[in-house]
């Protein structure tokens, strides 16, 4: 199974989520800023990372875990991914999540100030602000994602 | 084999660039498309089926928006992913003169509730790029078909 989590750059809320998915955060403990800098891709996209599908690491159900940024195209970005996967006959092997839903505005100024404006200080703090109050959000959604993973896992078996 | 043309809309110049690939395309009112300028086929980000042509190649549209490029990456990603290539699903931007006039308008009255038929003006707009579509696509086709 595919999971692509995705939100605006792929640099934050998405990346978080997977992290969360992969266990390299612990889900009952607010990370510190330190740590949400350790994740791979944390605040560190560039423009030309926007649009490309970038692998996180594996699950231990085996699942292939990747994050994406598509700028403003929302949950039609889903539509999108199923749609593709559907053409190519795979429709059931990938899961989108969109992780906008658990942005907040600090995470959405802050990394407009980091990664679009280049203003690394402060916008990396007000980022990784926001990342600790959205947290507990992400962790539910990364819950339900891997039960939905398991469900549709069951249903091809 | 598929093929996939992107636009930034699903249902005009991206459909009129299906129907000339399956050779299927009415000479005199691009009207007489189906779904042509229907954005209500556009609305939800799902691929468009058209048909097949001759060889049996299934043609999608599918509407970017303005991000265009920035899909075809994603969509080239995730073909990758699956373990599919090139020769499983192709995907074809289609770029013409004036487009940005063109999609503004057309989603501008799609928002206004216009969204069941293409305007007037970008129909013209497009039947006058018909010449510039058939090459692109003519050109496209011989390649792909070499």
């Amino acid at each position: 199974m595919i999971i692509i989590y995705h939100c605006f750059g792929g640099s934050h809320s998405s990346v978080t989520a997977a992290a969360l998915h992969l266990g390299l955060l612990e889900k009952n403990r607010i990370p510190s800023a330190e740590e949400l800098m350790a994740i791979p891709y944390y605040d560190k996209t560039v423009n030309g990372d926007f649009g490309h599908i970038r692998f996180m690491g594996v699950d231990e159900y085996n699942n292939r875990i990747y994050v994406l940024g598509k700028k403003a195209l929302g949950d039609r970005c889903n539509n999108i991914l199923v749609g593709i996967s559907r053409i190519l006959g795979a429709s059931e092997k990938v899961i989108p999540v969109n992780t906008m839903t658990s942005v907040n505005w600090f995470m959405k100024l802050g990394g407009f100030g980091s990664r679009r404006l280049g203003i690394v200080w402060p916008g990396r703090n007000m980022v990784s602000y926001g990342t600790q109050k959205a947290f507990f959000d992400l962790v539910n959604l990364v819950e339900i994602t891997r039960f939905k993973s398991m469900q549709v896992e069951e249903k091809a078996i | 084999m598929k093929v996939l043309f992107i636009a930034p809309t699903a249902v005009h110049q991206a459909l009129i660039a299906g129907n000339i690939f399956m050779g299927g395309l009415p000479e005199d009112n691009l009207n007489d498309i189906k779904d042509f300028g229907d954005m209500r086929a556009d609305a939800t980000g799902i691929p468009l089926y058209v048909g097949k042509d001759e060889t049996g190649t299934e043609v999608y549209t599918l509407g970017t928006g303005s991000e265009m490029s920035m899909l075809k990456k994603t969509i080239e990603d995730l073909r990758y992913i699956l373990d599919y290539t090139e020769e499983d699903l192709v995907v074809y931007p289609i770029e013409i003169k004036g487009e940005p006039f063109l999609s503004l308008w057309a989603k501008l009255l799609a928002q206004l509730g216009w969204n069941y038929e293409s305007p007037t003006i970008v129909t013209k707009i497009l039947q006058q790029r018909l010449p510039e579509l058939r090459t692109i696509i003519e050109d496209f086709k011989n390649e792909l078909y070499r």
